[in-house]
């Protein structure tokens, strides 16, 4: 299932509801990177800013696809949070922030080919998921993930390279 | 690969992936955030409240008074540049020469003939002591030159002002019966009268 481009927003509590439901799950993402309190609803606050200028692409706020849309948004605000403030936070290394919260989920039950995307590095695997999956432009992305335009159309390239090479190794022809 | 496999390949993993998701969502207790997060929360959710209602109104507004503040400032620069330097740009009119292929540039020069009514804004005067029943029948100016006529349908008065250059006649009617040098709106001139 695809999300429909929509530019409308027929609902004008819709935000609101997607605010309620999500908040708190937001803010476990970012208090687990970030480990400090005021900092995480920083992050929070930052991720729900990011989602408002997407919104209108949103169709069902309470489908998987948001909530996947909502974590790639809160974890990559984290990253850059990180980036900016890691010298003076004891938090959770880098390297090993986007990686924890995968190890914490249950991936065992992945097909083949799921398990070569999700072994992918992230940034090529978010860039692909937000244009390929929520069909957001490489603008839209470029400010989801707070990076270049021109670095999220060499991410997608290099990705796309990078999975072919991942399914051939695994033996899968697609 | 195709962009349609590649599309459909991801929506597969991100649907084995989204039963995560729920294992998350229900991992922690809820937050009590602060006061400070609540206020700007819910700014946000009013600005995007608002741009939800007027969807179709809140670009055109936001584009419109865009366009405008560009237009206000470059008529603004034009009048400061004017009082600053003594150049204004908006007097010069970009021509576009469809025939010699080229943009032209064109000072835009006044019309310096004047028409009766801007004859009164300038520095010439029309006389105010006219006897009644008088009406201007003509009046034209060429050049700095005018000629103003009135009538009251029987006899006429002649206002007449030209330029002389020097070593020039000036012209005469020799039909007139009686001429006298008066000071005519602070130039001097001849009175004359003919007797029909």
């Amino acid at each position: 299932m695809v999300l429909e481009r929509k530019n409308y927003r027929p609902d004008a509590s819709r935000f609101e509801s997607c605010y309620n439901k999500y908040k708190n799950y937001m803010y476990s993402i970012a208090y687990e990177k970030l480990q400090d309190i005021h900092i995480a609803e920083d992050a929070v606050q930052t991720s729900f800013e990011k989602l408002a200028k997407v919104f209108s692409k949103v169709d069902n706020i309470n489908s998987e696809y948001t909530k996947n849309l909502i974590k790639i948004i809160t974890i990559n605000t984290c990253k850059d949070m990180l980036r900016k403030k890691s010298k003076s936070l004891e938090t959770v290394p880098l390297e090993t922030a986007g990686k924890e919260l995968y190890i914490n989920g249950d991936y065992s039950g992945l097909s083949d080919i799921s398990y070569c995307i999700h072994n992918l590095p992230k940034k090529y695997k978010d860039v692909l998921i937000l244009k390929y999956v929520y069909g957001f432009t490489s603008k839209e992305t470029a400010r989801i993930l707070s990076i270049k335009e021109s670095t999220v159309r060499s991410n997608i390239r290099r990705g796309k390279v990078l999975l072919e090479q991942k399914l051939k190794e695994n033996g899968i022809n697609i | 690969m195709d962009d349609e496999k590649l599309k459909l390949i991801l929506n597969n993993y991100c649907q084995e992936t989204a039963k995560t998701c729920e294992k998350e969502e229900n991992a922690k207790p809820g937050h009590i955030f602060s006061k400070d997060f609540e206020n700007k929360m819910n700014r946000l959710i009013k600005k995007e409240n608002y741009y939800a209602r007027h969807t179709k109104t809140a670009p055109f507004i936001k584009t419109a008074s865009i366009i405008l503040f560009v237009i206000i400032s470059l008529i603004t620069a034009g009048y400061v540049s004017a009082a600053i330097t003594g150049f204004n740009p908006w007097n010069f009119i970009i021509n576009i020469n469809k025939d010699e292929g080229y943009i032209k540039i064109k000072k835009n020069i006044r019309n310096k003939e004047t028409t009766a009514s801007k004859f009164k804004k300038r520095k010439y005067k029309l006389p105010q002591d006219i006897p009644e029943g008088f009406e201007i029948e003509t009046n034209s100016s060429t050049n700095g030159d005018i000629m103003v006529i009135w009538s009251n349908g029987n006899a006429k008065f002649d206002l007449i002002s030209w330029k002389v250059e020097n070593e020039e006649n000036v012209y005469k009617n020799s039909e007139f019966d009686k001429t006298e040098n008066i000071n005519i709106v602070g130039y001097a001139g001849t009175y004359s009268e003919k007797m029909v």
